[in-house]
């Protein structure tokens, strides 16, 4: 009897917070959603006029180095490096840094891109762990060089690209990324039109299940397999309203890897991509974040959601798993490592909005959620809530979250429309609704249990 | 009111938003996809006009201008098309008439909307066409918080070129930073060589350094010969400030070609690093040998960038400067020879695919 009226105090107790933790996601979001409509209204005006090539059809803009750091990567690398020759950028160069791949990834370049080994460059602005084992220059494309490395992980390879880098700008892409024709310039103008702008991420989505050849998208597609399909759905949300409602704060705290534009001297002065943290992508941006606003410098983190570029997602459960782990450890990695900033006045918005939102909703949420799925359960079973109102609560909750996303979805389809086939969007609409029942739970799971792993390895 | 009824609202309040969330979406699309078309026709409706009075080669009369077809963007964007089909002498006369006796008076009443696109167009518009009077309202635009308005409205100011819209410029581009500046800078590729006069009076009586700095390099883009205009650079390269020291440097390097090696070999020796690289990098471009062996030792110096561009110069100045970077030894210095190698390699390559 004792336990019974414990266990439903605890039921009423976990109820209470989860309607309050849920109310208050959903207002973050609701928020986001609103300061992000004008900025993607602005930008896709913008698009539609296609004045940006005509601002940047001189040789006077700086020189934008592609950094493409490679491990095992034999099947996308030589259609990402096609897609960026193909870009419309005057001033390109491309640095790939074959991190020590085991596959035929450097035999695959050599012959595509005919290089020949040559000697390094390379100014030592930031320590490099992984040795450096040849230099190429391709003879057939002349702005085109190759570091060939030990493997020593992503970040250590890029900090190899920083020190080879000699060009002012430099931007970071994945291996497996196709970047639209217009991509970098995009990004470029949107860098230089806007002062003291220190690094401008752009948009990403799934490749997997598109039509493509020689790294030029032929058509956009929704994969037909589930998985991929639901990536498909939840990078559009992310890349939407996920980045481009931070911009009245300065920017956002997470650019992805795949496509983000730095100015090189910024990198350099908080010591490059940090070789020790899972997911260098976050830490570089909270750090540039955290350097910029405890020197009082006058800064800006931008996001272009008009400059996109297309990835492979994992395609099986495994992989997305271990994705998912790695990205949910770096950002507690990150979290912790800038814990200072923590409603920290000094940090400004930073400090007092994006990095709290990022503790209670990004590393929070997923706690909190699974702890409600497990209190339901339990008070199913001890009869303690009726079943009825149990799936209608789980309804009700998540709701609002599918009327956020399918507003952000909706707003994708307006306005840029990268999928044009009627089954595609009739798919994500049928996705965003039924995103919550089952795909939504496992990566809570997968993210609960990135957290234990992380705080165990820790600790131990 | 049970927990039951309570939750039973709130789904049905969701679903509602749901529904119309959708409606109103393909509502918005109806809208855009409804007002494209009419742009298409109307657009083609004046297609139509001016093939027809490119063909009759007649003038065009304000009154035949249909009301309906008073828009700024479908004239523009038939502007670009015909500019490709139609290159000959009558379009281009027929073309002028159209921007000042349609576009001018759009522009002036549009110049202010509320609209950033409206404002878009004026700038645009007065790009092509503008009158005396129209100087204060390009400096407004020149102003705008709108990026593609700001910059238009800057490639206006320039085509008007009086001294307050070049002076206006002159400060828009100086609060920037180095990057930012060279979108602004090559509006000045091919611009009237009148400019250079408005911007050596400001150099004259200007104190900001920064500001100064931007002078420099604009002038850098206009040719001084029969330039009545006598400017000081002494000082500014003495400046404690770099950017105004790199930017005079690099003017006086453009525009005094060999007389301005002594000064250059001088600076080779600053305690400044990027001093020393860009006078190595100046160097490479004076295109005299005597400088081979001075670019040699900065070949040693201490500093990367100098390195660099040293080793760049010294392949910039031939096979004297090649040799140079061949006869390195790997014992006596390892960077110098990695970057003399590199250099080597690189430009072998492009001998190669030439």
């Amino acid at each position: 009897m004792i336990l019974r009226t414990g266990l439903i105090e605890y039921v009423d107790y976990v109820n209470l917070t989860i309607i309050w933790f849920y109310l208050f996601v959903n207002f973050g979001y609701s928020m986001l959603l609103l300061t992000s409509i004008p900025d993607i209204v602005n930008q896709f005006k913008t698009f539609r006029l296609n004045k940006v090539n005509a601002f940047l059809d001189s040789k006077i803009l700086p020189t934008v180095t592609v950094l493409l750091a490679a491990y095992n990567e034999e099947e996308h690398v030589i259609y990402t490096v096609h897609s960026l020759l193909k870009s419309d950028y005057p001033n390109l160069e491309i640095i790939i840094i074959n991190d020590g791949s085991s596959d035929e990834t450097l035999p695959i370049l050599i012959k595509l891109l005919d290089l020949h080994s040559g000697y390094p460059s390379v100014a030592e602005r930031i320590p490099v762990q992984g040795r450096i084992k040849n230099f190429y220059f391709s003879k057939r494309y002349r702005k085109v060089s190759v570091i060939d490395k030990e493997h020593s992980g992503k970040a250590d390879s890029l900090n190899a690209g920083i020190n080879a880098c000699t060009s002012p700008l430099f931007i970071t892409v994945d291996a497996d990324t196709f970047l639209e024709r217009e991509t970098i310039a995009i990004l470029a103008f949107s860098m230089l039109s806007r002062a003291h702008t220190i690094a401008e991420g752009g948009s990403i989505y799934v490749l997997n299940g598109c039509d493509y050849h020689e790294g030029e998208l032929i058509k956009a597609k929704i994969s037909s397999k589930p998985f991929v399909a639901m990536q498909a759905c939840e990078y559009l949300r992310a890349f939407v309203f996920g980045r481009t409602g931070w911009k009245p704060f300065r920017g956002s705290l997470v650019l992805s890897g795949c496509l983000t534009l730095f100015e090189r001297q910024a990198v350099i002065e908080i010591g490059g991509f940090n070789k020790d943290s899972p997911g260098e992508d976050m830490e570089v941006i909270v750090n540039l974040h955290e350097y910029m606003r405890s020197k009082k410098y006058p800064y800006h983190i931008g996001y272009s959601f008009a400059g996109s570029a297309w990835t492979d997602v994992p395609s099986n459960m495994n992989s997305l798993w271990s994705q998912r782990d790695r990205w949910h450890r770096g950002l507690i990695d990150s979290l912790l490592r800038h814990k200072k900033m923590f409603f920290n006045p000094r940090y400004g918005a930073s400090g007092l909005i994006s990095y709290p939102f990022q503790v209670l909703i990004e590393f929070f949420g997923p706690i909190i959620e699974t702890i409600g799925y497990i209190s339901v359960l339990l008070a199913i079973y001890f009869g303690i809530i009726d079943w009825q109102v149990a799936i209608l609560f789980f309804i009700a909750t998540l709701g609002f979250s599918t009327v956020i996303t399918l507003a952000v979805t909706l707003m994708s389809i307006i306005t840029f429309n990268k999928y044009s086939r009627t089954r595609d969007i009739l798919l994500l609409l049928f996705l965003v609704i039924f995103e919550s029942f089952g795909y939504r739970q496992i990566l809570t799971v997968c993210r609960v249990y990135a957290s234990l792993r992380f705080f165990i390895q820790k600790i131990f | 009111m049970t927990v039951l009824d309570i939750l039973n609202l709130v789904i049905i309040l969701e679903m509602t938003l749901i529904v119309i969330i959708i409606l109103l979406t393909y509502a918005i699309k109806l809208f855009f996809y409804c007002r494209d078309k009419h742009e298409e026709k109307i657009f083609n409706q004046i297609k139509a006009f001016f093939l027809e009075k490119i063909d009759k080669k007649s003038e065009l009369k304000a009154e035949e201008f249909k009301k309906s077809w008073k828009n700024q963007k479908s004239i523009l964007s038939l502007f670009k098309e015909v500019d490709e089909s139609h290159p000959e002498s009558f379009w281009l006369k027929l073309k002028e008439q159209v921007a000042f006796l349609i576009l001018l008076p759009l522009a002036r009443t549009n110049y202010r909307s509320f609209f950033w696109e409206k404002r878009l167009f004026s700038t645009e518009s007065f790009g092509l066409a503008f009158e005396n009077e129209d100087e204060i309202r390009i400096c407004r635009l020149v102003q705008d918080k709108n990026t593609l308005v700001h910059l238009d409205s800057i490639i206006a100011a320039i085509k008007f070129h009086s001294p307050i819209t070049i002076n206006l410029v002159i400060d828009c581009i100086a609060e920037r930073r180095r990057l930012g500046q060279t979108i602004y800078l090559k509006f000045f590729v091919n611009a009237a060589p009148q400019i250079r006069e408005i911007v050596a009076e400001r150099l004259q009586i200007e104190i900001s350094p920064f500001t100064r700095a931007t002078c420099y390099k604009i002038l850098s883009f206009f040719p001084l010969e029969n330039f009545s205009c006598k400017i000081n650079t002494a000082q500014d390269i003495e400046s404690e400030n770099l950017e105004l020291k790199l930017s005079a440097l690099r003017f006086v390097a453009a525009h005094q070609g060999s007389e301005a090696i002594p000064l250059l070999l001088s600076l080779l020796q600053s305690p400044s690093w990027e001093v020393r690289a860009t006078s190595a990098l100046l160097l490479g471009r004076s295109g005299d040998s005597s400088v081979i062996p001075h670019l040699a030792k900065a070949l040693r110096d201490s500093a990367w960038w100098v390195r660099v561009n040293a080793a760049n110069a010294l392949k910039n100045l031939g096979p004297q400067g090649i040799a140079v970077l061949k006869m390195l030894d790997p014992k006596e210095d390892l960077y110098a020879y990695q970057i003399s190698k590199n250099v080597i390699s690189k430009s072998f390559l492009d001998e190669e695919s030439t």
